[in-house]
C-alpha cells in the first residue's frame, strides 16, 4: 500500500514536469479526416493532409533537417501509433 | 468535491469505450470541472448507493446512452446508463435546493435513436459523438462553454493537447516500466490525478 502511494505520487511528479516541459516534437493528429502536421504548443499546424503518409512525409523533412527531436504519429483514437527520430 | 464544478459521468466502462472514456475525463478536467465516476471502494455497499451519492453531489452530469444495446445478436441490451439518467433527473425534480439548478448533457452515438426507445426524451436536446473522439471533445466542450459562459479553448486546440497528452502518457508509463495490464486497469481516479498534474503545468507552460 505505501509503495503503491510512493509511485503514484511520483509519477504525478513526472507528469507536472511533462506538462511544464516544451519538447522539440512534430506530432501528427487527425482532425476532421485530415491529417494535421503540428509542431508541439503551436497552434496553427504546418501542414494538413487527406494521406497520413504525406504528412508523415512533411514531418520527416524537419528531422532530417534537424529541426526537431522527434515526430510522433497518433492514431484516430489519439494513441501513439510510431515515434521516428533520426536514429530510427 | 465541490457541488459547483461536480461534473458526474454517467458511461459504459467497458474497454471498447475507453476510447470515448478517456476523451471525456481530459476534456472535463481540462474545462475547469472535476468529472466525478463510480469506482468500488467498498464492496460491502451497494453499486447503486454510490452512484446516487456521486449524482447527489454533482451540479452537472453527462449521460452516455450509446450502449444502451445488446453487445451482440442474442444479449441482452443493458440499461445501466438510461436508470441512471432517470436517477439524476429524479434528483433534480424531487431533492429540491440546489439540486433544482443541475443541468445535464445527454449524449447518443446517432440522431434519434434514443427516441425508439426513450420517447419521453423527445422533448430533450441531445448531441452526438458518432463514437468520434474529436466529436466527444467537441460536444462536451460546447456544452460546457454554455455552462462556464465565458472563452474557453477550441475544441481542436483541446483534442490535439489531448494527443500531446496520451504521447507524454506513453512515455512515463513506458519508463516506469508499466506493463500494458498495468496500464489498461489504471484506476480512472489515478488517470484523473495525472491528466490534472498535466494540464495545470501545461497551461502554465508559455
Amino acid at each position: 500500500m505505501e509503495s503503491t502511494a510512493i509511485n503514484k505520487s511520483n509519477l504525478a511528479a513526472k507528469f507536472r514536469k511533462s506538462g511544464a516541459t516544451k519538447e522539440n516534437k512534430i506530432h501528427i493528429i487527425i482532425w476532421e479526416g485530415k491529417w494535421q502536421v503540428v509542431k508541439e504548443g503551436a497552434k496553427r499546424a504546418l501542414g494538413v493532409y487527406l494521406d497520413k503518409n504525406e504528412a508523415k512525409k512533411e514531418a520527416a523533412h524537419y528531422l532530417e533537417r534537424g529541426k526537431i527531436d522527434e515526430v510522433v504519429v497518433h492514431r484516430k483514437d489519439g494513441s501513439v501509433e510510431e515515434r521516428m527520430t533520426l536514429a530510427s | 468535491m465541490t457541488f459547483e464544478t461536480n461534473v458526474f459521468i454517467n458511461c459504459p466502462f467497458d474497454e471498447d469505450y475507453k476510447t470515448l472514456l478517456k476523451p471525456l475525463l481530459f476534456t472535463v478536467l481540462y474545462c475547469g470541472f472535476d468529472p466525478q465516476i463510480s469506482e468500488t471502494l467498498d464492496s460491502g455497499r451497494t453499486r447503486v448507493q454510490g452512484i446516487a451519492n456521486l449524482i447527489e453531489a454533482s451540479k452537472y452530469s453527462i449521460h452516455d446512452l450509446s450502449r444502451m444495446e445488446a453487445a451482440k445478436a442474442g444479449d441482452l441490451a443493458r440499461f445501466n446508463m438510461p436508470f441512471e439518467l432517470g436517477l439524476d433527473l429524479g434528483c433534480r425534480r424531487f431533492k429540491g435546493g440546489e439540486h433544482t439548478d443541475k443541468r445535464c448533457l445527454i449524449l447518443d452515438k446517432e440522431k434519434y435513436r434514443y427516441q425508439k426507445v426513450i420517447s419521453d426524451l423527445s422533448g430533450n436536446d441531445i448531441a452526438y459523438h458518432k463514437e468520434d473522439p474529436e466529436v466527444l471533445i467537441r460536444e462536451v466542450r460546447n456544452w460546457l462553454f454554455h455552462i462556464k459562459g465565458e472563452k474557453l479553448t477550441s475544441g481542436k486546440a483541446i483534442w490535439n493537447t489531448y494527443n500531446e497528452f496520451l504521447d507524454k502518457l506513453d512515455e512515463v508509463v513506458r519508463e516506469e516500466n508499466y506493463s500494458k495490464e498495468d496500464l489498461v486497469s489504471m484506476p480512472w481516479s489515478e488517470y484523473k490525478l495525472y491528466v490534472r498534474e498535466w494540464i495545470i503545468h501545461r497551461k502554465a507552460r508559455k
